[in-house]
């Protein structure tokens, strides 16, 4: 695909409002895709719309009451389109259809732009990961002093005493 | 030869995306304040490009302003 100096690669990321059903969510969609096509976009490449989590709660306006979200489909598309046209495509398109709940549009780069990085090693340190504390320097062994646990009887200490005092008298 | 602190530079990647929000997490405190760049490490061009890349997140419902 070629893509003339005249024209700018855009990336639309969009929110659509988790009510539409999956045969008007594709609707939607298809819209989108053919206004932009009119406009003279050619696509690159697209991420499917999926429902998920908002991070936070959003809220449209609708006739002076605000309706919330948690919940929406995230979808985004690439194309190539002339940079004056891209008011247009704002104004005319996005900022008119009521089921675009957010959307971002920018500038960008024709390839991809995904990073492919392994997410196991980025599993290493989580922000909730417990830091174990660093082993401790072993202690001296303290000198013990063996007790023997062989009982000595009564009598023999007496008889032991006995004999020491009688050397003692002796000398 | 030093070792290479920046991120992004270790592994190859070209482009801070925004909707790489796995990555983009290790950027932030546990309140969801992005980290200085003292912290994170990075040059100063790829500290710019994760700012960003978090702010569009955030905006686009992909990333919290704040964590409890």
């Amino acid at each position: 695909m070629e893509i003339n100096d005249e024209r700018r690669v855009y990336e639309l990321g969009y929110h659509m409002v988790s009510t539409l059903t999956e045969e008007e969510l594709l609707k939607e969609v298809d819209s989108l895709r053919g206004a932009i096509s009119e406009l003279g976009g050619n696509f690159i490449t697209e991420g499917e719309p999926t429902l998920m989590d908002l991070a936070y709660t959003m809220y449209i306006n609708e006739g002076g009451k605000n309706t919330a979200y948690d919940k929406a489909y995230f979808g985004w598309m690439k194309f190539d389109l002339d940079p004056a046209q891209i008011s247009h495509l704002q104004k005319e398109v996005i900022d008119e259809n009521k089921n675009i709940l957010r959307h971002l549009l920018i500038k960008t780069v024709a390839e991809d732009t995904r990073a492919q990085v392994n997410l196991d090693e980025l599993k290493e340190v989580k922000s909730n990961d417990t830091i174990a504390p660093a082993p401790k320097a072993e202690k001296p062994k303290e000198e013990t002093v063996e007790v023997s646990d062989t009982e000595v009887s009564k009598e023999e200490i007496v008889k032991d005493l006995d004999e020491t005092i009688d050397k003692l008298l002796e000398e | 030869m030093t070792k290479q602190t920046d991120f992004f530079k270790r592994h190859d990647v070209k482009h801070i995306d925004y909707k790489d929000v796995d990555i983009l997490k290790r950027f932030l405190n546990p309140h969801g304040r992005i980290l200085s760049r003292r912290v994170t490490g990075l040059t100063a061009k790829n500290q710019r490009a994760v700012t960003l890349a978090i702010k569009r997140a955030r905006f686009m419902g992909l990333m919290p302003y704040i964590m409890s």
